[in-house]
């Protein structure tokens, strides 16, 4: 598998764990799973879903969202994305940028489940 | 009709306690050496006393609603603020992904905020008001989330003291407010913007 970093097309997902304790009694995903300056996502070129919940301790697997690249470039402001591969995991992707309240709600707003809790 | 002063008789307050006669409104007029009564009927005795009883009924009723109003709106958020006091329990990297404790001072501060500012404002509004969720947040701070359909809210109350309270809210299209807590002032114009939902 390459470790070489290459472009995200604006069609890709990325996909991010949403641990147990970040989720609402309604399903909804706490603004604190989207704010991190270097927020860990896995590209869907080389992961599957269960596999990037699979990257997670068990304890910590919550469910999957999926973040559109094209969402995250046309409604988010200041974001950076950087496919980040390593040897353990190919489809590694950074999400870089400040994230102030208003960039988390907007995470909240485009993220949507794939794995479901 | 017109007469001079002297005719005027003053209503006596026994008689008018017993008679359950027709009272006159009675304006004067003073017009060169003589005065203009004018009679205007109002009520009789028993009639003013179906109309007190009618007012203080519906003063009653609407007391009663705004207390209850008050009433539902302060068990439902203390409801959530003991929902919450899980929070200052979570340890270093509580959620794998390695976030931050809590402290207790924090999360008396978001309290506080919501508990004492927003729930008193709400009040003075005499309006139901919709209860956030109170989360962790990032680097130790507290989340405070309005998320309804028709606006969402996010305050975030930090782990220090020395900075300042920050927020968005929108209405989901094109009516947003934006900043920092600095003033009672700027806490008002954030609170009538989450009580009018943003509208």
């Amino acid at each position: 598998m390459s470790k070489i970093p290459e472009t995200i097309p604006d069609k890709a997902t990325l996909y991010r764990n949403i641990p147990p304790k970040h989720i609402l009694t309604d399903d909804k995903i706490m603004p604190i799973s989207f704010s991190r300056y270097d927020m860990s996502t896995d590209w869907d070129e080389h992961s599957t879903p269960e596999e990037s919940l699979q990257r997670h301790d068990i304890k910590y697997q919550g469910g999957i969202v999926g973040l559109g690249v094209s969402d995250i470039k046309s409604k988010i402001q200041n974001q950076i994305i950087k496919h980040t591969p390593s040897r353990r995991n190919p489809a590694h992707t950074d999400v870089l940028g400040e994230k102030d309240n208003e960039i988390r709600l907007a995470f909240c707003r485009i993220a949507k489940w794939i794995i479901e809790p | 009709m017109t007469t001079n002063l002297c005719e005027i008789k003053k209503p006596d307050i026994d008689e008018w306690r017993l008679e359950p006669y027709r009272m006159s409104c009675v304006g004067i007029k003073h017009s060169g050496s003589s005065f203009k009564i004018e009679k205007k009927p109002i009520l009789t005795r028993h009639e003013i006393s179906d109309e007190l009883q009618r007012a203080s009924a519906k003063w009653q009723l609407a007391l009663q609603e705004i207390a209850g109003i008050i009433s539902d709106s302060e068990s439902e958020l203390d409801s959530e603020i003991e929902r919450s006091r899980h929070i200052i329990k979570l340890k270093e990297n509580w959620d794998g992904e390695g976030s931050k404790g809590y402290k207790q001072t924090t999360w008396d501060r978001a309290v506080d905020l919501l508990s004492s500012k927003y729930l008193d404002y709400a009040m003075s509004k005499k309006d139901k008001i919709d209860i956030p969720n109170i989360l962790p947040g990032p680097d130790g701070s507290i989340d405070i989330l309005w998320s309804y359909p028709e606006y969402e809210v996010l305050i975030n109350v930090p782990e220090s003291d020395n900075k300042p309270i920050s927020f968005y809210g929108d209405n989901k299209r094109e009516n947003y407010l934006k900043g920092t807590l600095n003033s009672k002032l700027e806490e008002l114009v954030l609170f009538e913007k989450i009580i009018s939902k943003f509208q």
